[in-house]
């Protein structure tokens, strides 16, 4: 039990001082019982405030240190390394938070806010009073890493664990990789196209032989922790088992046509298919809701199709996963911007696909007809504006307004004599993408603001589109522009992906897409440890953002698996064997399975915890009859002191 | 409801509106020009007219001839844009427009006003050549080159082309800028006392003083741009006091006591006096303009256009044949001096000729606009 | 000359340079880190908070900086000069020349005494020369490493520090010294500066005492505030009118330069906010042509601004004039919302001024700069780190204007690369 506890005051350089009187705080707790020193300080995180307490510790021979600051999310990790380098257990400290829970909440109140802030001090000084050193659980961890989605954050990421020496497993769930970025006609800032990179990416992944891919594969359960997790996938069959010389013969003697729903159904493919010219792996695939097994690919192929295959359940040990399942296109609703209801208003995906697939074409052809003015309408299924219950895409899909700034460019650079109507809200060609911008409207591109609560109104005039628009650059002025085709610049929304989303538990943001633990210091971390996440699934980006952010979470998922062993927080529960009376109602509660029996020497068959599972959660404490099971962080002795602190009168 | 036309900007960038386009419309050319005005805002709306195709909506702007290109705009755009270089192009595209037949069209080709030029020189000297007397080497007598009556009806004939042209182009520019009226109606009384009110305005500030010009910041355009147009109102005078003094007219002071007492040598003395000043500065502005057209060291001469060229070149030629004529008169050299006379006179044809259609066609639109302008103004300060 | 070795040297101790350089360590490399100036933290520690989530930059930045300085892998060395960078076969050799502080680092304890006496008063760089510092000093209060620094140019050798100072740290006949180290890749983070805008003569060229740079703003509104509270410092008035003018120097090819600052937008807004939250009743307009709230979770901050009551007018300024008695500014804009020019009157001027690399010798870093200058990467579409020299890699706003999750994302980026490199794995 501390006896000599050292308690500091933080400032936060006036977040704190402002509102609680901190000396007062310091004056009300240095007779307090065990308060052998009591200071406050303007930055207690900063390294000044750091070195003063580990001088006190070794000047007064502290055994517990208690600070008082901003919330523990943010410095209780900095504290407690602050300890150790003085010789202290870093749990004989308490991070008490006067910031968020006090000055902030009550900045319109000081002198009430003092009181709180005592009362906490006091609690936290209770706690340390009746902490226990406790020791980090160590775990060793796998040296391979998990990568869930195919497209070009997951290869980028498999690229670099590969080449750190990492095994890695790409788990893909269509037949094939390169994800949307395939589709893409032309990528900036290099203007090659989508599948051009896409192939780079490839080509190493082919030289890799760390690297193991599972295409048209999901995950079907996960369990484990941190450095040690265990997955179990399930391979779809393909049909085709190996390559054949004849293959793309094959693919032509196939009866059966159906939309290619990587052109958005604008051209057909076989039931026997690849979707395009590249694709990895280089087999095709046999879609078998599709199939009506005529046999006429085996006339050609033989023993390379095998329709008697079957799904195949893999079982994967890995330290770490990264979750890189991208996007999907915002599907505008029928009638948006007369989507569906005419035939030439089109979305900005399925324009990319027009442009790729006619590349060689000198102009621009839509349903037969010659394209020679386009309207591009923004932010469609972006800034969304809410006007009821109905959850809406309030975000900023940020990839849009560049891309479709230097498709201009590129349409004006290719093709002669088009007009091009961009009828925006705000252009957001954010950093060096302003170039986009001035370039396509000084090579010719009309720019045309509108009002989102009076959005332009497309209509048709014989073959060709009517879109309507205030123009609020020109006075609100109403104008008509006659188009060929408008293409509706649609962003980026949350992919459905409710199964794996259940399986990984992964935490999900407002906006729909998963949330990283913190925007600015942990970016690519979730709030389970060990998942990471990369590229678009994390929210709208272009590629070069997902690349970056790729290479990001590798980084975090090489330094959790290079190491042989990790440290993990003892914030875990365990049994006192003495007291436990086996009523086994902790095991029920259990969210993680982590309690089970054991036998303890003496004492016969007791509940024990398997700490590497636990996740502190504290279900069991509340249930157990005789007080035998507690968390080895915060005891019940713990919580009822820091009670009795809290409500004594000051 | 308005529809858009991609061609209106393609035809205003051939004349001279080469990057507007990438104009984001800010607004800053606005907010900085010293000419814009409430309810009369320029350059941007006439940027954003081009670039959408609002044709008419361009036509019906008196704004574009508020403006005197004075180039603050083009150099604070932030885009590089040239808001200046639209507006000139702009009203050029409107001078095609208002021209009757769209027959200013013309001069805003290279070739096709070179080309009429030589054939409307060709014209002047051979109605000179037609219709020429005998020459009087022993003294220089205009009449002795050209009858007095043939002089007379030639210019008669040109005035009435001239003020034809500028009545139906007149109207018709009207027409357009009409819709550009305030709302609002006042009563008849006041109307035309506004009317009245707002002539004499554009009468003594703009077309005498240039009252709004004087608002740029460049102030030495400004006395140019003065200059010009004072000398040709000058030389005007003095081109007119020397024919009254050589002409018939006076005949006239025969009939008329009061008209006897005045010597006739007296208008020779003014139009000399007149002349020499007229020329001068006529000839300086007219220099100054050439002179930054080929230096282009300024936003404003950067790009210039045929009809930029027709105008300046015409009327430096027009002062410099007539002071040449001066001077040959001085030094005795009858001949080159009626050389010198033919060759004044067909310049001056030329220029006439074209006035309606080049730069020259400016100084009218320029007053019907800005008193359409000021009559606006009348009505909104009521 | 002293000679270090390590695996990795990153150029530039802002958060990019410490985000790669904790990542490099934590994988176990040996890194020095290097700082121009006397205090790692870079622009972010300065700050007041970040958006959108309203969170102090200085309770994010400084566990960071204090982890760094105390990670065993990580070396720091600050206020120094880079002199060269040549790559050998398979190894960078960087020479630096440690510029003299005038007080002996390892003695000093930063405890500030030395200031107090200081009879010399200059306008604080780090305070946007709203207040002034002392010729001997500490840059902010939470620097590191926190220790004095004497400027020379400004001291008349009073001689007051050398009595007062506790530790007798004070040292005037301190040397520089040059420092050669030995790395195996490099990672250069050396971020952004504000653009100068007394260029813009429209907007009084910096000599209206009511117009501010965001940067000064940004200082007002710190927790540790020069002033204690919004003031504008012509006459300490509070004001009750305050005009936001974005895109200074941004996207303008007339004076400034052609790309968009990427976070002007967020930052203004952020600033709007929280003065809304100081000062309760007063009016805050933000000019602005496009607003590019474009990150996660910036559109709803957008949102939420515009629901608190600060005004947006669409509309760039085009220039500003003073009162010379009151010192009042007058905005003159084109507002698009009524069409009309208008001359607004406000109290205070912010200008959001955008951002420039602060690489000025693109020689020196080998590595090729873009015409922004800006360090251009190679590889952009298959690798964002990458540079045109193998082993040198870009982390942060050195590669292009970007916000701060970006640039934590891309030190991580360009650490995972630097670790490859040296492993030569592929």
């Amino acid at each position: 039990m501390a006896k000599r506890i050292g308690v500091y005051v933080c400032h936060c350089g006036g977040n704190i001082s402002d509102t609680v009187d901190v000396e007062k705080v310091v004056e009300a707790i240095k007779n307090y019982p065990g308060v052998v020193v009591a200071k406050h300080f303007m930055f207690m995180c900063a390294d000044a405030g750091q070195k003063m307490i580990e001088e006190d510790i070794k000047k007064y021979n502290l055994d517990g240190v208690v600070v008082a600051s901003c919330s523990p999310k943010l410095h209780e990790m900095t504290f407690r390394n602050c300890v150790a380098r003085a010789g202290l257990n870093p749990y004989l400290f308490y991070h008490v938070n006067i910031r968020e829970d006090v000055s902030w909440a009550h900045s319109d109140n000081p002198e009430e806010a003092t009181k709180k802030a005592i009362r906490h001090v006091k609690a936290g000084i209770e706690y340390v009073r009746h902490a226990k050193p406790l020791e980090k659980i160590k775990v060793k961890t796998i040296p391979s890493v998990l990568i869930i989605g195919g497209g070009i954050a997951g290869i980028r990421a498999a690229l670099d664990l590969s080449r750190m020496g990492v095994n890695v497993f790409l788990v893909e769930k269509s037949p094939f990789l390169g994800g949307r970025t395939a589709q893409i006609w032309k990528v900036f800032p290099t203007g090659e196209t989508g599948k051009e990179i896409v192939r780079r990416l490839i080509e190493e992944l082919k030289k890799r032989d760390n690297i193991a891919v599972y295409t048209n594969a999901e995950i079907e359960s996960f369990s484990g922790f941190l450095g040690n997790f265990t997955v179990k996938i399930k391979v779809y069959p393909r049909y085709i088992v190996k390559k054949h010389p004849r293959i793309t013969e094959a693919i032509k003697k196939c009866p059966i046509e159906v939309p290619n729903e990587f052109d958005y159904g604008l051209t057909k493919r076989k039931a026997i298919y690849i979707p395009y010219e590249g694709a990895y792996p280089d087999l095709p695939v046999i879609d078998m809701k599709h199939c009506n097994k005529c046999g006429e690919c085996v006339k050609i192929l033989g023993d390379a199709v095998d329709f008697n295959q079957q799904p195949q359940t893999i079982t994967l040990n890995v330290g770490a996963v990264i979750v890189a399942t991208g996007f999907d296109a915002y599907e505008p609703k029928e009638g948006e911007f007369g989507y569906k209801k005419f035939q030439n208003v089109i979305t900005l995906p399925q324009f990319e696909r027009i442009l790729d697939i006619s590349n060689n074409e000198e102009k621009i052809m839509f349903n037969g007809k010659e394209v020679k003015s386009i309207a591009f309408i923004y932010c469609v299924g972006s800034r969304q504006i809410p006007t009821g219950p109905e959850k809406v895409n309030e975000y900023c899909s940020r990839y849009c307004c560049s891309v479709t700034t230097h498709l201009n460019a590129e349409l004006f650079k290719k093709f002669k004599d088009l007009t091009i109507y961009n009828i925006y809200r705000d252009i957001r060609t954010y950093g060096k993408y302003e170039t986009y911008y001035e370039e396509a409207g000084r090579k010719g591109a009309v720019f045309i603001r509108y009002d989102p609560n009076d959005p332009p109104q497309v209509c048709a005039e014989g073959d060709k589109l009517l879109v309507t628009v205030r123009d609020l650059l020109t006075n609100r002025e109403e104008i008509e522009i006659p188009v060929d085709l408008v293409v509706l610049v649609t962003g980026m929304v949350a992919r459905e992906n409710k199964k794996l989303e259940d399986i990984l538990k992964l935490p999900i943001g407002r906006d729909g897409f998963y949330q990283e633990i913190h925007p600015k210091l942990r970016p690519v971390e979730t709030n389970i440890a060990g998942i990471l996440i990369a590229g678009t699934c994390q929210g709208p980006r272009n590629i070069q953002e997902t690349l970056a952010s790729a290479s990001a979470a590798a980084a975090k998922a090489a330094s959790i698996v290079l190491r042989e062993t990790i440290e993990l927080e003892p914030l875990v529960a365990f049994v006192d064997p003495s007291k436990c009376n086996l009523s086994k109602l902790c095991m029920k509660e259990c969210p993680v399975n982590a309690i089970q029996e054991k036998e303890y020497e003496g004492l016969g068959v007791k509940a024990w915890v398997n700490e590497a599972l636990c996740i502190g959660c504290g279900a069991c404490v509340a249930v157990c009859p005789t007080e035998a099971i507690q968390l080895k962080t915060l005891s019940t002795d713990q919580i009822r002191a820091m009670i009795k602190a809290m409500a004594e009168e000051i | 409801m308005v529809r858009t036309n991609p061609n209106l900007i393609r035809e205003i960038k051939k004349l001279g509106a080469f990057d507007i386009t990438a104009c984001y419309s800010c607004g800053e050319c606005t907010a900085i020009c010293p000419l814009s005005e409430n309810n009369f805002e320029l350059p941007r709306m006439m940027i954003r007219y081009s670039i959408l195709g609002l044709e008419d909506k361009l036509l019906s702007s008196p704004q574009l001839w508020l403006c005197y290109y004075c180039g603050e705009c083009s150099e604070s755009c932030p885009r590089d844009a040239d808001p200046g270089a639209l507006m000139m192009a702009a009203r050029r595209y409107s001078i095609i427009k208002y021209s009757l037949g769209g027959i200013a069209r013309i001069f805003y080709s290279k070739i096709m006003s070179i080309v009429s030029l030589i054939v409307l020189s060709i014209i002047a000297g051979l109605g000179i050549y037609l219709f020429k007397e005998s020459l009087d080497l022993t003294r220089f007598d205009p009449f002795s080159l050209l009858s007095y009556e043939f002089i007379h009806t030639a210019g008669l004939v040109l005035a009435v082309y001239i003020a034809v042209i500028a009545l139906l182009q007149g109207i018709k520019m009207y027409n357009y800028i009409k819709h550009s009226a305030l709302e609002g109606n006042l009563p008849a009384g006041t109307k035309v006392k506004n009317l009245i009110k707002s002539f004499f305005i554009v009468l003594f500030r703009e077309a005498l003083a240039e009252q709004r010009y004087s608002k740029c910041e460049r102030q030495s355009r400004y006395v140019a741009h003065l200059a010009i147009f004072w000398g040709f109102i000058l030389l005007f005078i003095a081109t007119t006091l020397d024919y009254l003094k050589n002409s018939n007219i006076l005949g006239l002071r025969e009939s008329y006591e009061i008209l006897k007492a005045i010597d006739i040598e007296i208008f020779g003395v003014l139009a000399r006096i007149i002349g020499i000043i007229g020329g001068l500065i006529g000839v300086y502005g007219s220099i100054y303009f050439i002179y930054k057209r080929l230096i282009k060291d300024d936003v404003y001469s950067e790009y210039s256009h045929a009809s930029d060229w027709v105008f300046l070149v015409l009327i430096f030629l027009v002062i410099l044949t007539g002071f040449l004529i001066d001077i040959f008169i001085y030094t005795n050299m009858f001949l080159l001096a009626y050389a010198m006379f033919a060759a004044h006179l067909i310049f001056a044809f030329d220029l006439i000729v074209t006035a309606p259609f080049t730069k020259f066609a400016h100084f009218g639109y320029r007053l019907i606009a800005v008193w359409f302008y000021e009559y606006q103004k009348l009505k909104i300060s009521k | 000359m002293n000679k270090l070795a390590c695996d990795v040297v990153v150029i530039g101790g802002g958060i990019a340079g410490i985000q790669a350089s904790l990542d490099l360590a934590n994988m176990n490399y040996k890194v020095i880190l290097l700082d121009s100036g006397p205090s790692i933290g870079g622009k972010m520690i300065l700050l007041s908070k970040t958006f959108p989530t309203l969170d102090c930059a200085s309770c994010i930045a400084t566990p960071r900086m204090a982890e760094s300085t105390h990670h065993p892998n990580i070396k720091i060395l600050t206020y120094l000069q880079i002199v060269s960078i040549d790559k050998h076969d398979s190894s960078f050799e960087i020479k630096i020349l440690k510029k003299p502080r005038y007080v002996d680092e390892s003695k000093c304890i930063g405890c500030g005494r030395c200031s107090e006496v200081c009879p010399v008063e200059v306008p604080n760089e780090y305070e946007g020369g709203l207040v002034p510092r002392k010729a001997i000093y500490i840059p902010f209060p939470n620097s590191l490493p926190n220790v004095a620094l004497i400027d020379k140019e400004n001291c008349i050798k009073c001689g007051a520090c050398e009595r007062v100072c506790p530790v007798k740290a004070i040292d005037r006949n301190q040397k520089q010294e040059e420092v050669l180290i030995e790395a195996k890749a490099v990672i250069i983070a050396t971020g952004i500066d504000l653009i100068d805008y007394s260029k813009k003569i429209e907007y009084g060229g910096g000599k209206y005492v009511n117009v501010l740079s965001s940067y000064q703003f940004e200082r007002i509104l710190n927790a540790t505030h020069p002033y204690g509270h919004i003031l504008r410092p012509s006459d300490g008035k509070i004001p009750r009118n305050i005009g936001y003018v974005l895109c200074v120097g941004s996207r303008d090819l007339n004076w400034g330069v052609k790309y968009c600052s990427a976070v002007c937008c967020m930052y203004s807004i952020k600033h709007a906010i929280m003065a809304l939250h100081h000062l309760h009743d007063a009016e805050i307009t933000i000019y602005y042509m496009d607003i590019r709230t474009y990150g996660k979770g910036f559109e709803e901050f957008y949102n939420r601004a515009v629901k608190e009551g600060v005004k947006f007018v669409r509309g760039k300024v085009a220039k500003i004039e003073e009162d010379p008695e009151t010192k009042d500014l007058f905005v003159y804009l084109e507002n698009f919302d009524t069409g009309k020019v208008e001359i607004r009157r406000h109290d205070l001027v912010v200008l959001a001024v955008g951002i420039v690399p602060t690489i000025n010798d693109s020689a020196l870093f080998k590595a090729k700069l873009n015409v922004y200058g800006f360090i251009e990467r190679k590889l952009i579409d298959v690798d964002p780190a990458s540079t045109s020299i193998d082993g040198i890699f870009v982390a942060g706003t050195a590669a292009g204007p970007m916000d701060i999750p970006d640039t934590i994302t891309s030190a991580s980026a360009a650490a995972m690369k630097a670790a490859l490199y040296i492993e030569r794995k592929g």
